[in-house]
């Protein structure tokens, strides 16, 4: 039993904590050094303290791009995780197709941001295929300029999103289902449940695990979303859709007059974000699955 | 019992043989292991053979999708010079500044790296840029450029072209509804447009998802109405003895553009200006486009008759050219064959040389004796500059990159209606100003 | 709550469960989703075998006229035997490293309770949190001085550093779905540690390292960033690097990139097409022989 040989757990923990610790946490703390100094590509440079800790509460660009980032994230791994849940349901019900079910939905994953963007730009043009489509359908009121809009582009953006990787999420709450015991699966059909109570009585209590990572991850990933709407909108229009990692790439790549310290801070600040939605999520999540 | 619904016996688990799959996963193991110790052994490292020196190069030009006759003026280079090896490396421009100022850091870049005006200022003035001061061709370059290649007075780069970012006509449009001749005047402009909105035919596409053309343009019309009677703009905002008060009649003309129906600005907002502008362009989808003048190649071989002119934002034929000091070469502080690294740049400061680049990017020489193309795309530009009634983008200092992430903003603010002219102009004097 | 009986681990195999009429609309919606999710890929498939004039006039249109020109030229363009062998190297040898080594550091964060493996596990997260461009400079300093540049084992080293997290977040979670009661039976069995991990655990959770391995070659197969950055020796370039060498600085040309790209992800495709048997089949085999 592990737990009780504590020896043993450091020894198997000890390969993957090394490497970590060695070349991702140690240039993550040089970064957090550099972030106290004035430091502009990056090289060696003179302390100034909290200096660009205290600049940030005054920054309204970061202010902004913090609430955009949160917004995204919230919307994104509600929905995402949503339809991904539906699609791993479906195809796990369906033996026949879940091989190729599975492929296809993880295609979109093959492509590129740039890719993606080319093909999402014609669609949601204002006169591209989306549009059409909703006059065809007698909905021209609907059409928007879905990309040069402030109001609409941040979630055509987490549409974009959501299609790129619901069939992420749906290949995890997958391997979930196909964790699953059979005979509950089996019992519970055959006393004649349906379909809603016998997901929500047995498989979603279940599929906690693979929620857990699915919600975890797409949360991650999308508080740190940075090639999507720097290929889609640039940030625009107006900074509508600029996220925090936008902001850190101008400040440390900007160029012209560097601010690689001030861009380290305020990936300090995304950290510390993330790390506070993730623990608070984990935990949540961690709860419900110590219940079940 | 159902065939499928075996439950798992504990003990059979552990005694069940698993021995196969444990010893899949050892023989895994040793296969990481050995291609760890493999690839660990796998380390190359090119020396130059034979006595000759090898000279390593870093571009974000001379790739498969912007040739620029990079690789003939290479080939040119060695021919010249038998007793130097080139090694060019195309570096997307993407991934150009994450590499090559993590070399720099190091200390193991090539020797000689492209930049331009915003890396001249970060990796002159941090220590990694040999000082060229004292090369012959420096003497050659256009007074205005000097800002651009320095940094403290001293010369970092030897800058390589300076390129226009103005308005394309489409000739065949314009022929359509009689016009014969680009117009020269705002009147003419309009006059103009007016012609192709009778006929039916989009007058002018200004694609602005991304933001850039929004700045280009501004600053295209700007290089016309504020610098023609305020040539040292730049400089004077700078020490902030100017505002951008100075714009609003610039920022104007599109609002009185769109107020008179030439053009739809929140729609053209939702178009991207890099894919579907200009293939829209290309295909005959407008007469008046802004871009590049980078993008001529592609417009010549679609079979596109075209020209290239100044924005005509005033009501006199005096339309200033609005220019951008484009890539530059620089030497590595640290080289270890400077002798070699200073004669690839003084080559490529040769006008037999120079003038390939120039006529594959249609840009014109930032050399006084320069030779520029004289194609149909740069015949007027090159005229401009000659007759010194030209601008150049001030990208070494209030339209860095970040600058110019704020003006995009701004001005895609100003386009939604979101904000009023003079709400943008102040917010551009406030964001704008130096920091430091 | 009740806790059930303890999850027999046995992977679910699909079950005849009684399917109303409503399961067919869900059969149609279904069809529908996955062709919606797929289409905008068919379309740079159908893109790539349009000439590029047809594409410039017409980018949604229908294909009249196909031609497999744009597929050829860039497979000479982009070095593409060789950008294979050199992905396939950095694939595998990330994927086995980052799975052994992610595996083995999840059971005992799974297992064990006390506050040090908790902040262990935070360390994850946190050091997931940060863009890649905030650690590159450094990271690059570091290679260097270990001597790991332009190598493929620096390369296979930070993939599975950088991907180490979605590994033991993977691990962690379904770990903890396997009852102790196994353990406890192997641990009286008188199996060790290693012995149970290897032996028992590693083998019932065959799904979730399959859908790890997915996931980690995805990552790993499409990143542009690490190969450009670490590596100078063009022989050992990766092949999605060669094929997005073929974007310019400005825009991006349909014809130039996408056969290039698909050209890349090929190989994806097949061992997918592929694999999927093998994984199925190894599901179904399970840890069992009765």
């Amino acid at each position: 039993m592990i737990t009780r040989r504590p020896l043993v757990a450091v020894a198997f923990m000890a390969p993957a904590v090394a490497l970590y610790l060695i070349l991702v946490v140690y240039p993550l703390v040089q970064g957090l050094i550099l972030s106290t100094t004035d430091s502009k590509i990056g090289n060696a440079a003179d302390f100034v303290g909290l200096k660009n800790y205290a600049a940030l509460a005054n920054d309204s660009d970061v202010i902004r791009a913090l609430g955009v980032t949160i917004a995204y994230a919230v919307v994104v791994v509600i929905a995402q995780n949503a339809v991904g849940l539906a699609l791993a349901r479906a195809l796990f019900m369906r033996p026949r197709i879940r091989q190729l079910g599975s492929t296809l939905i993880l295609l979109p994953t093959l492509m590129s941001a740039v890719m993606a963007a080319f093909v999402w730009n014609s669609l949601l043009a204002p006169d591209g295929a989306i549009n059409a489509l909703l006059k065809a359908l007698g909905l021209g009121t609907l059409t928007h300029v879905w990309l040069g809009d402030p109001s609409t582009a941040l979630w055509a953006i987490a549409v974009v999103n959501i299609w790129m990787f619901a069939g992420y999420s749906a290949a995890i709450f997958l391997a979930g289902y196909m964790n699953l015991p059979a005979e509950l699966i089996d019992a519970s059909s055959v006393d004649g449940a349906s379909g809603w109570r016998r997901f929500t009585a047995v498989e979603w209590p279940l599929l906690a695990p693979a929620t857990t990572v699915g919600v975890t991850l797409s949360l991650i990933g999308s508080l740190k979303v940075f090639e999507l709407p720097f290929v889609m909108t640039n940030g625009g229009p107006a900074g509508s859709t600029t996220t925090l990692t936008m902001v850190i790439y101008v400040k440390i790549f900007g160029g012209g007059h560097g601010g690689f310290a001030y861009g380290a801070t305020i990936a300090v600040l995304l950290l510390v974000i993330v790390v506070v939605f993730a623990g608070v999520t984990q935990a949540l999540l961690r709860r419900r699955e110590e219940r079940i | 019992m159902n065939h499928s619904t075996r439950r798992i016996r504990p003990d059979v688990a552990l005694a069940g043989t698993t021995r196969g799959h444990r010893a899949r996963l050892v023989a895994g193991a040793v296969v990481a292991l050995s291609t760890l110790l493999i690839a660990g052994c796998a380390q190359t490292g090119t020396s130059g053979a034979d006595h000759k020196t090898v000279l390593k190069v870093y571009g974000w030009k001379g790739g498969d999708a912007e040739p620029a006759n990079v690789k003939q003026i290479n080939a040119a280079f060695e021919k010249a010079n038998p007793d130097i090896t080139l090694k060019y490396s195309f570096i997307p421009s993407a991934a150009y500044p994450q590499r090559v100022q993590s070399e720099l850091l190091a200390g193991n870049a090539a020797d000689v790296v492209m930049t331009d005006s915003a890396k001249v200022q970060d990796w002159g003035s941090s220590g990694y840029l040999e000082n060229l001061s004292s090369q012959s061709w420096v003497s050659g370059v256009r007074k205005e450029i000097g800002p651009f290649i320095e940094n403290k007075g001293k010369t970092y780069a030897m800058p390589m072209e300076i390129i226009g970012i103005s308005m394309f006509a489409n000739n065949t449009l314009l022929k359509q509804v009689g016009v014969t001749e680009t117009p020269k005047t705002w009147p003419e402009f309009l006059d103009d447009l007016q012609k192709l909105k009778d006929a039916g035919i989009t007058g002018l596409s200004l694609p602005n998802k991304g933001g850039w053309t929004g700045d280009a343009t501004t600053n295209a019309i700007a290089a016309t109405l504020v610098y023609t009677s305020h040539p040292t703009f730049d400089a004077d905002f700078v020490k902030g003895k100017a505002s951008f008060s100075a714009w609003k009649s610039s920022l104007q003309q599109l609002l009185d553009l769109q107020s008179k129906g030439f053009i739809d600005l929140k729609s053209e907002l939702g178009v991207d200006e890099w894919s579907t502008g200009i293939s829209d362009f290309q295909a005959g989808k407008s007469a008046f486009y802004l871009q590049g003048a980078w993008n001529q190649a592609t417009f010549t071989k679609a079979g596109l008759d075209d020209s290239f002119i100044p924005w005509p934002a005033s009501n006199k034929d005096n339309a200033k050219a609005n220019l951008f000091v484009g890539t530059m070469l620089s030497v590595n502080a640290k080289t270890k064959v400077k002798t070699a690294a200073e004669k690839y740049v003084a080559f490529w400061s040769e006008n037999k040389n120079a003038s390939l680049y120039l006529q594959a990017e249609s840009a014109v020489s930032p050399f006084t004796k320069g030779e520029s193309p004289t194609g149909a795309a740069t015949k007027e530009f090159v005229a401009a500059v000659n007759d010194g009634r030209y601008r150049i983008l001030p990208s070494n200092t209030w339209l860095s990159a970040e600058g110019e992430t704020t003006l995009q903003q701004q001005v895609q603010a100003l386009w939604l209606g979101q904000q009023s002219i003079d709400q943008t102009v102040k917010n551009l004097d406030e964001k704008l100003k130096p920091t430091s | 709550m009740t806790n059930t009986t303890p999850n027999t681990a046995r992977p679910a195999r699909s079950r005849r469960v009684r399917r109303g009429p409503l399961s067919l609309i869900g059969d149609v919606v279904l069809g529908l989703v996955v062709v919606l999710i797929f289409a905008p890929f068919a379309y740079t498939i159908v893109t790539s075998l349009r000439p590029p004039s047809d594409v410039v006039k017409d980018p949604l249109g229908w294909p009249t006229s196909l031609t497999i020109d744009n597929i050829t030229s860039a497979y000479s363009k982009i070095n593409y035997t060789q950008g294979l062998l050199s992905s396939t190297i950095d694939l595998v040898g990330s994927l086995i490293l980052t799975i052994v080594i992610g595996s083995l550091a999840a059971y005992p964060l799974a297992r064990i309770s006390r506050s040090w493996a908790t902040w262990v596990y935070r360390i994850f997260i946190a050091g997931s949190t940060v863009p890649i461009f905030v650690l590159i400079a450094p990271l690059y300093l570091l290679l260097r001085d270990a001597g790991l540049l332009n190598s493929y084992a620096g390369v296979i080293l930070t993939y599975t550093a950088l991907n180490l997290p979605v590994a033991i977040f993977f691990y962690t979670s379904f770990f903890r779905q396997i009852p102790i009661e196994l353990e406890e039976a192997a641990a009286i069995d008188g199996s060790g540690p290693i012995r149970t991990f290897f032996v028992v655990l590693f083998p019932l959770l065959r799904p979730v390292t399959a859908t790890l391995a997915t996931f980690l070659t995805l990552a790993v197969w499409n990143d542009l960033l690490v190969p450009l950055v670490f590596v100078q020796d063009p022989s050992l370039k990766t092949v999605m690097v060669n094929a997005y060498s073929l974007v310019g600085s400005y825009t991006l040309d349909p014809s130039l990139l996408f056969p290039a790209a698909l050209l890349g992800v090929a190989p994806l495709l097949i061992s997918f097409a592929f694999l999927q048997r093998y994984i199925v089949s190894g599901l179904t085999m399970g840890a069992v022989k009765s």
